[in-house]
């Protein structure tokens, strides 16, 4: 709780400084950056099921490494990556730590205490870990390589009804203006705090910048609601149509077809 | 002032109160012609804001009349989608904080949001984006998400998504607040511009500055929130004790406070 102030004004301005850098990666000319966002939606799903439908370990090993060179194909940094990439499924994996033990089996390793690995609960967490790890990673890919605008416009080609998409667009686009109050008001509090504050001094600054925050935003709101009223809306949405398909998405379609057929094939 | 000119608005004896009391505005009687570039006056929360929200129909008066070519500005008048679409394509209305009125997921979405609420076709949609994004210059943006633009960009592409709706009345909230010199230069041109045109605006400010470069009527509130008077820019420049009365010119006390203390 020492700097819990300073902590949280870090990690808001770490948010907004990623939002930056991921804007700047789907602006590059990667592999996955050229797809449409359509193509890029499709492909994820695909690689999601895929990855959840396959049985051996080592056709999801194939897949789960698969990513590290699509995301070099497509300009995101190792270390951007290495982050969701080993982390999340890493998580995941620590969380199925128990069924390493009560999956019932044969045994593998005998632990002191009467604890044994079994073969079997062996193979449900590494399963758990390359699944977590290839689905995480994939919609990773999707989310650095993708502005969040053309995503929209991927889902409204794809039926999804204006009303959402417009409830979506409007939340992307007020957190960040919520992170950026937030981190205004925290760096105006820690501007002023001369030596270190108790902690229950913290909890009482950061209670009181929740409030703030939620008074503000609630005003926010209606103001916003104002504005999209003068601009002619009376609650039935619509939103732009656009992006075109072009040939580098039929023989990623194909491509990624072929692989994730074959993947179902060796993997069943 | 050219009194044969069509009524824009009507304002009879018209008030507001916030819900839980709060009053807003007082006996406001006054009149807009087609054509007029008004400045409306006042100090912080004297009511300038709330009269722009009336006139453009997004609050109704709680008492008085209200009028907008003839029509009366009520929630019953807004609840037929006709008048409400014919009257939104009249009136632009240009918000004091950009961040309220940009509020979808890129530049172009937003200055697209207004031509396609009001049921355009998707061609004259874009033709209206893109036009309204070269007379604003800001094509280059237009896959930007709004929350990464400096101050004057956002204050930009709040116009040019108003633009689009290509509107014979502005209504402009505090349009100069937190812009750079060069930015305020830059708007004051494209406020004469359209006055140029024909267009009818009217501008809540408190910014003596512009007055006389953008404004060809003055009213002034008070802080009573009542008209305090209403004249031409430079009527009520030179009225320096309305000004003071009216919290918009203030002496600088610094003199006086050396003078108290001994300095």
């Amino acid at each position: 709780m020492k700097n819990a102030l300073a902590k949280t004004a870090r990690t808001v301005s770490a948010s907004l400084a990623f939002s930056l850098a991921a804007e700047t990666t789907a602006r590059q000319g990667g592999l996955f950056q050229r797809l449409d966002a359509r193509t890029k939606l499709l492909s994820v799903l695909a690689l999601v099921l895929t990855a959840n439908l396959v049985h051996q370990p080592v056709v999801l090993v194939f897949l789960y490494a698969a990513i590290l060179p699509l995301a070099a194909a497509s300009r995101i940094r190792v270390r951007t990556l290495a982050r969701f990439w080993l982390g999340i499924p890493l998580v995941a994996a620590l969380i199925g730590v128990p069924a390493l033990f009560i999956t019932p089996g044969p045994t593998l390793y005998r632990l002191t205490g009467g604890l044994a690995i079994s073969a079997t609960g062996l193979r449900s967490v590494t399963l758990l870990y390359l699944r977590v790890g290839t689905s995480a990673s994939s919609a990773i890919l999707l989310a650095l390589t993708t502005r969040w605008h053309d995503l929209l416009h991927a889902l409204a080609r794809l039926g999804m009804p204006d009303v959402l998409l417009l409830a979506l667009g409007m939340t992307y686009r007020y957190i960040y203006t919520l992170l950026e109050l937030t981190n205004d008001m925290l760096t105006a509090r820690l501007s002023r705090s001369v030596g270190p504050l108790s902690a229950s001094k913290q909890r009482q600054v950061q209670g009181a910048l929740a409030g703030t925050l939620l008074a503000r935003s609630l005003d926010m709101s209606g103001e916003v609601y104002l504005a999209m009223r003068s601009r002619g809306f009376s609650g039935r949405a619509r939103t732009l149509q656009r992006g075109r398909l072009q040939w580098l998405d039929l023989v990623w379609g194909v491509g990624l077809l072929v692989g994730c057929t074959l993947a179902l094939w060796m993997g069943r | 002032m050219d009194d044969s000119a069509e009524l824009v608005y009507e304002l009879e004896s018209v008030g507001f109160d916030y819900p839980g009391g709060t009053t807003a505005l007082q006996e406001i009687t006054w009149s807009v012609r087609r054509g007029e570039c008004w400045a409306v006056l006042g100090a912080n929360g004297s009511g300038k804001s709330t009269l722009l929200k009336l006139l453009d129909g997004l609050y109704y008066a709680t008492f008085g009349s209200l009028r907008f070519c003839g029509d009366a500005l009520s929630e019953k008048a807004f609840a037929s989608d006709d008048f409400n679409y014919a009257f939104r394509r009249q009136v632009g209305f240009v918000f004091q904080d950009p961040n309220v009125q940009l509020f979808s997921a890129s530049v172009l979405d937003e200055v697209a949001f207004a031509p396609l609420q009001l049921g355009l076709s998707d061609a004259e949609v874009m033709q209206r984006v893109e036009q309204a994004m070269q007379a604003l210059e800001v094509t280059k943006l237009a896959d930007r998400p709004p929350h990464h633009l400096s101050g004057g960009e956002k204050k930009r592409v709040s116009i040019a998504s108003v633009l689009t709706l290509e509107p014979q009345v502005w209504l402009l909230d505090e349009p100069t607040a937190g812009l750079d010199p060069r930015s305020q230069s830059w708007l004051v041109g494209f406020i004469r511009q359209r006055h140029a045109l024909g267009e009818t605006i009217v501008i809540a400010t408190h910014d003596l500055s512009i007055l006389q470069q953008v404004a060809t009527d003055c009213l002034v509130f008070g802080e009573d929130h009542r008209i305090a008077a209403i004249g031409s820019p430079d009527d009520i420049l030179a009225d320096h004790a309305l000004l003071h009365a009216c919290n918009l010119m203030h002496q600088h006390p610094t003199k006086a406070l050396y003078q108290t203390h001994g300095g």
